[in-house]
């Protein structure tokens, strides 16, 4: 059920309640009147979305081009048959050997999931949408429309099929047009006046004289390999075959275009509908089968194959320019030195980031900015480039620990002077005397930046302070000095 | 007759080794090892002084194999001055320095000539994490070196860390904080390195790092060091291991100088030394 113009409606109904005759968008309280034992629950259209969302991933088993038709509800379009998938599989029916054949495995897939499909199949999205809706029924769960005949398959339909609000519909219907091929006969200039656009945008739409364009859930990418296989697969080690297969046929591919993947996604396909990604990136574009078959062995150590693998498929999601390198007799690329040792760490970052998360290798860059812990800024390493930095630059030759805490810690500090330098502080319980104190530096908050903590909105006077057994500490004072209230002290690095 | 042999070669072991035929195989081993210092030899980093350099083997520290280092800040310091050393000798490459922690500061690194450009920094999950990521390192011949800071090492990964720098040329620093109770047995060599009040200077401030440095462990230091030998006969020492020293790290070098200014010091009483020497 849903809210709609102030009144509880139906939004969903399954097979049993609409054998009790209770359809979408029937008030609530009508619905209950039908068959008081309803069972009511709120209707979820964010949660539906995401569920289609899966689904429309799973079937790009099918075809690489899908997305979903977020049109919800039983309320907004007419006939109560809301949202749906878009499958475009313009060059992909042979892979199954034909349209019919596709359709069959798509509708008993889907079937075999409890989930139950109806399939059209027209040369327009507006048609299918039709055929799907208004031309399938329970024992033929799918409609195709030959191509050239849209307008006598179409003919038949109500005026529903073209995704027509409730009122048009009605207002059709009160004149008499009940099926499309009533309003095909009739004069175009009237409807229009009529209906305004809408009825004639619909139809044109449906019969391909309008242009309608979807866009698919992701761009389909441009170098993919599929594998099908004739039995379920599980071993760990079919799946590296499978995966070194596809490897290859990929990397011939990418080579063909002059390009190397930046990343790439395997996608396997299991029996029981579900699917499950692996995605790797790397630093510089590649197209080295054994490279990028190590970079997918880490990252397929935890795969379950569940009740086994349909269908695997690789896709390059996304790709740059690399230029063909000429290899010395051994196959050895030609490179100079620098370029192999770069290229070697760039497949080191790889391999490092696809197990320990991209977030966790990094690469330090400085940054402008007086605050010790905002002076440097990692960058995950497969997206940084090696430049060259001014880390002594005049601005940076003031000592600085090598460790800095990622948080100030609190520190108790004895200090003689209310502005001077401690004599004593306590940490981790236990006393340390100062034998030496340096400084204070004074770093003043950055107000200009918005993204301010709480602790870095008070003036700081940093001071080194050697123990007596000659470590090294780096701690600070927040704030001014005020007679009223006794100085925080945090303790915030190391000095070697 | 087939008893006899048997019985001959039951008997063997029991008795006593032929010391002509031990010796022999001692000093063939002993050749092989020396081969293979050797061979490194262009890779040998001078830590700034020669009293230190001649305490190992290689007259300096081999940038080849696995070397263990314990102690806080220090040794953080310490590590990032030895990279920065085979940084000028392997001119284009990088360190992989990998950690648990997100605590290091490249722009302090940089004071002991460490460019934080040629970093890459991979902070593991956990120890097992840590030691993949520096194997990995170590199977790149193009790093300059891994950091790797680790508690705990099983024997076999520090012996896997240390085959693997053998055979790519890669040096790998093991920093242990504290005093770990398991050292890493394989390591070529072990130091431990130590905060010590600074020299006083003249006006206001710190002077340069100070530390007490302490080589525990060099592999191929009992067999091969004649200098060593030789040091610890001159000087009378009974026991010439752990060999201490303290030094200063040296921005103008960039490396370490000996401390000899210390000693002058009315202050701090050289207790941990003392009782060694």
């Amino acid at each position: 059920m849903t809210q709609v113009h102030g009144g509880t409606r139906i939004a969903a109904a399954n097979p049993a309640a609409e054998a009790a005759g209770i359809v979408p968008g029937q008030p609530l309280a009508d619905a209950r009147a039908l068959y008081p034992g309803l069972a009511v629950h709120p209707a979820a259209p964010a949660e539906d979305l995401k569920a289609l969302d899966l689904l429309a991933e799973a079937c790009t088993r099918f075809t690489p081009w899908t997305a979903v038709d977020p049109v919800w509800g039983g309320c907004a379009v007419g006939g109560g048959l809301g949202a749906g998938l878009w499958l475009d599989i313009t060059g992909c029916a042979h892979l199954f050997g034909g349209e019919a054949a596709l359709l069959e495995r798509l509708t008993g897939w889907l079937g075999r999931q409890n989930i139950s499909a109806r399939a059209g199949l027209a040369d327009t999205p507006g048609a299918a949408w039709a055929l799907a809706r208004h031309a399938t029924n329970d024992s033929a769960p799918f409609t195709i429309a030959e191509s050239g005949a849209l307008r006598q398959c179409l003919a038949g339909l109500p005026v529903a099929a073209l995704r027509l609000e409730a009122s048009v519909i009605e207002g059709l219907d009160r004149l008499g047009l009940r099926r499309i091929g009533d309003l095909l006969e009739m004069p175009r200039g009237p409807l229009a006046k009529r209906f305004g656009g809408v009825v004639l945008k619909r139809l044109d739409q449906a019969l391909g004289q309008a242009d309608e364009p979807i866009s698919p859930r992701r761009p389909p990418p441009r170098h993919v390999a599929r594998l099908a296989f004739a039995e379920p697969v599980g071993r760990a080690e079919d799946i590296a075959a499978g995966l070194d297969r596809l490897l290859d046929r990929l990397c011939r591919g990418l080579e063909a275009a002059g390009e190397g993947a930046r990343q790439l996604d395997f996608t396997l396909y299991q029996a029981d509908g579900t699917t499950e990604r692996r995605t790797i990136g790397t630093s510089r574009p590649s197209r080295d089968p054994r490279h990028l078959a190590r970079l997918f062995r880490d990252k397929l150590d935890g795969a379950d194959p569940g009740f086994g693998i349909e269908i695997m498929a690789l896709a390059a999601a996304r790709t740059n320019n690399l230029d063909e390198k000429q290899t010395g007799l051994t196959g050895w690329a030609l490179e100079p030195a620098k370029d192999v040792n770069r290229a070697d760490t760039a497949r080191l970052v790889d391999r490092l980031s696809g197990k320990l998360g991209a977030r966790n290798v990094t690469r330090v860059r400085p940054v402008e900015s007086h605050l010790p812990e905002r002076a440097g800024r990692a960058q995950s390493a497969i997206d940084a480039s090696d430049t060259a930095n001014d880390w002594k630059g005049p601005g940076r030759r003031l000592p600085r620990p090598v460790e800095l805490l990622p948080q100030p810690l609190p520190i108790d500090v004895m200090a003689p002077v209310p502005d001077g330098p401690p004599v004593m502080f306590r940490w981790r319980r236990r006393q340390h005397r100062v034998a030496r104190a340096e400084g204070p530096e004074r770093i003043a908050p950055e107000w200009w930046r918005a993204e301010d903590t709480p602790l870095s909105r008070h003036v700081r006077d940093y001071y080194r302070l050697e123990d007596e057994g000659g470590k090294r500490y780096w701690v600070y004072r927040e704030g001014l000095y005020r007679p009223d209230r006794p100085p925080a002290w945090y303790l915030h690095g190391f000095f070697a | 007759m087939q008893s006899q042999a048997v019985r001959a070669h039951q008997e063997g072991p029991r008795q006593a080794p032929n010391s002509a035929v031990l010796d022999g195989l001692k000093t063939q081993i002993r050749t092989i090892e020396r081969g293979r210092a050797a061979v490194a030899a262009e890779h040998v980093l001078s830590l700034g002084d020669e009293t230190l350099d001649r305490a190992l083997p290689w007259n300096g520290l081999p940038g080849h194999g696995l070397h263990e280092i314990s102690g806080d800040a220090a040794a953080t310091g310490f590590a990032a001055g030895l990279m920065a050393g085979f940084g000028r000798i392997r001119a284009n490459g990088t360190v992989l320095w990998c950690q648990r922690e997100r605590t290091l500061y490249p722009q302090g690194l940089a004071a002991f000539g460490f460019d934080p450009d040629r970093m890459i920094l991979a902070h593991g999950a956990n120890d097992t994490d840590i030691l993949w990521a520096l194997e990995e390192g170590l199977r790149t011949p193009s790093l300059i070196g891994v950091v790797g800071r680790i508690s705990k090492i099983p024997p076999i990964a520090a012996r896997r860390l240390q085959l693997a720098a053998e055979e790519s040329g890669v040096m790998c620093l093991l920093l242990r904080p504290g005093a770990p109770h398991a050292p890493a047995g394989a390591a070529l060599t072990r130091w431990r390195v130590t905060a010590m009040l600074g020299a006083p200077i003249d006006g206001p401030g710190f002077g340069p790092p100070s530390w007490r440095l302490e080589l525990q462990r060099c592999r191929l230091g009992e067999a091969g060091n004649d200098n060593r030998r030789a040091a610890s006969a001159t000087l009378g020492k009974t026991r010439a291991w752990p060999r201490n020293w303290e030094v200063e790290w040296c921005d103008e070098t960039g490396g370490l100088a000996l401390a000899a200014g210390l000693r002058d010091r009315p202050v701090e009483p050289r207790h941990l030394s003392d009782g060694i020497h």
